[in-house]
């Protein structure tokens, strides 16, 4: 047989075998063939971002500050980093200005399937140290709302226009 | 073996195409990657390996694995024709060597090429998100109240040249063959000798020496 005859058989053979192999393999399901599994992938989209829960509060300076602590739980099987938190923090009752704060601790990264404290920093504006003052002293169930909020995770900035309520709080009298 | 007649683009072919799959084989190095975020999401890309991870999930395309053996097994086999063919060009099955082998990587490298432009034309053009073919971008999405600015970083790495200097040695080893091989040896073509008329057999004496052995 003539060798140039051979030698076009295999490069025949070394393109369609695999693919032809393929074919019978998935012939039951030719979409499996081309597509990813997208329930897996979005199951696990689901675990990758970390549940926050509030945890406690601390005065750090009574009349211009306060520390939120949240607890953040990583369910993924990776690790996750909060790179930077800014935000702008509200009186829900009366919508007053009451500072700006940061996530203090960062960056702060969270081990696969363990959780750590994330602290929220709220520094107090004169406006918003006499609305607390003034209405909300004694208070127990004192809630403030974040605005403008940014966050980076993993490198990616993610910027919600949406309000996040942050509670209940208690003010000392 | 004749060193002058080494066709020494082909033999150098055949190291780099040898190269290429053991750095596959060992290493599944990828010619171009894409990174978004840190570690988000991850595309390790080549005609001979496929690895892509979303938030730390493996993005099975069964098919691509399939087209990736088929891309190894050419390559392998471009390997060895270059080098069989390279060491002995002047063979009578030495052409057919080269014109199976010098094709492949070319194809091969060429391919792979226009589909990461398609890939990023139709990306950028169905859902918005340019995906640079090299270098650094942000994307912008907005889902609900939430927008996301996603960072993404794309390369081609060494191996992506080292499969370019293959596919450019194979054309070179073609035009070496053509330009420096096939005129300082040409081949002649073979001519037919007339068939010589064959006289009627005599029969001859017996010489003396036969009929002694007899």
């Amino acid at each position: 047989m003539d060798i140039g005859k051979i030698l076009a058989a295999i490069s025949i053979m070394i393109v369609v075998g695999p693919l032809a192999s393929a074919v019978i393999l998935y012939r039951d399901n030719v979409i499996a063939l081309i597509m990813p599994d997208v329930e897996d992938i979005m199951e696990k989209f689901e675990e990758y971002f970390p549940t926050v829960e509030y945890a406690d509060y601390e005065i750090v300076d009574p009349e211009t500050s306060f520390r939120v602590l949240l607890n953040m739980t990583n369910n993924s099987d990776d690790t996750f980093t909060f790179d930077i938190m800014n935000f702008s923090a509200y009186c829900k009752e009366h919508n007053t200005f009451l500072g700006y704060g940061y996530g203090e601790n960062l960056p702060l990264t969270i081990q696969p399937k363990s959780s750590d404290i994330f602290k929220l920093l709220i520094t107090f504006t004169q406006g918003g140290q006499t609305d607390v003052e003034t209405f909300h002293r004694g208070e127990t169930d004192f809630y403030v709302i974040l605005r403008e909020v940014t966050i980076v995770v993993q490198g990616i900035t993610v910027e919600v226009a949406d309000e996040m309520d942050i509670g209940p709080i208690e003010i000392p009298a | 073996m004749n060193i002058k007649l080494v066709n020494w683009p082909g033999l150098a072919c055949a190291v780099t195409a040898t190269t290429l799959i053991l750095l596959s084989f060992l290493y599944a190095s990828p010619w171009w990657q894409a990174e978004v975020g840190d570690d988000v999401a991850r595309a390790n890309l080549s005609p001979l390996d496929y690895n892509a991870d979303l938030i730390g999930t493996s993005i099975e395309i069964p098919i691509l694995w399939f087209i990736n053996l088929s891309c190894k097994l050419a390559f392998i086999a471009c390997a060895v024709a270059f080098f069989v063919y390279s060491l002995a060009p002047r063979k009578s099955y030495s052409k057919n060597l080269l014109n199976f082998a010098y094709k492949k990587p070319i194809i091969i490298f060429i391919l792979f090429v226009v589909m990461l432009v398609v890939a990023s034309y139709i990306i950028g053009n169905f859902t918005g998100i340019g995906v640079p073919l090299y270098g650094a971008s942000a994307l912008s999405m907005s889902v609900g109240g939430v927008t996301a600015n996603i960072p993404i970083s794309t390369s081609f790495t060494w191996v992506f040249w080292l499969a370019a200097a293959t596919a450019v040695l194979a054309l070179v080893a073609k035009i070496y063959d053509w330009k420096v091989i096939s005129p300082a040896f040409p081949t002649t073509p073979s001519i037919q000798e007339p068939r010589e008329t064959k006289a009627p057999e005599t029969k001859k004496p017996e010489t003396k020496k036969s009929s002694a052995k007899k």
